[in-house]
């Protein structure tokens, strides 16, 4: 027994959480290059 | 084997920062009160919000009412141990299944030790780490959304 809300909630915070940390990690990158 | 790890001082930018007292956590950005008294509150109070959201919206109906006369059609883990549980149910070998399960806290553990082999930080001046990660994060979630679907179409999730 899967609950939808909580299933699209990981999956969703998981994919947030990583496009948001290698985004902001490439203007750190920009910056000092 | 030492990391020297400087900051970037020829950077006008961060010196003027590092002045006053900002910048860069490691290199003289004083926990007090910069972290400690502005973001620890933002954080506590984003998760207080978010856990009274989740409880409000969803009401109490996280799984199904127990009923002791009655066993689950599937018996499934803790969600946290779904990957390694998918591990251990598709591997034909269970031995094998148990070595492989050990071997994710192991290779966890070799991680404090090998990291600085590389000297940056930055995830885009460590591709082979951050290939390493992004890959183990794909498999995990794979295998996680797999163990909890019936075990014959739990590898392809049922896609092909």
């Amino acid at each position: 027994m899967i609950e939808l809300l909580l299933f699209g909630i990981i999956l969703g915070l998981i994919s947030c959480v990583l496009a948001g940390l290698f985004v902001s990690a490439y203007y750190q990158y920009k910056r000092n290059r | 084997m030492s990391v020297v790890k400087e900051p970037t001082l020829a950077d006008f930018y961060v010196r003027k920062k590092l002045y006053t007292g900002m910048g860069h956590n490691y290199y003289g950005e004083p926990a007090w009160p910069n972290d400690l008294l502005y973001m620890f509150p933002v954080v506590i109070l984003g998760t207080l919000f978010c856990l009274v959201s989740l409880a409000v919206l969803e009401t109490g109906s996280i799984g199904d009412a127990s009923d002791p006369f009655k066993t689950p059609e599937e018996i499934l883990p803790e969600w946290y141990f779904y990957p390694v549980f998918q591990i251990l149910r598709t591997v034909p070998s269970k031995l094998i299944g148990i070595l492989l399960m050990a071997g994710v806290p192991v290779g966890l553990a070799t991680v404090p030790f090998i990291e600085n082999i590389n000297q940056f930080q930055n995830p885009f001046r460590r591709p082979i780490a951050s290939a390493v990660f992004l890959f183990g994060t794909l498999v995990a979630i794979w295998l996680g959304i797999g163990a909890t679907l019936p075990i014959d179409i739990s590898l392809t999730l049922g896609l092909f």
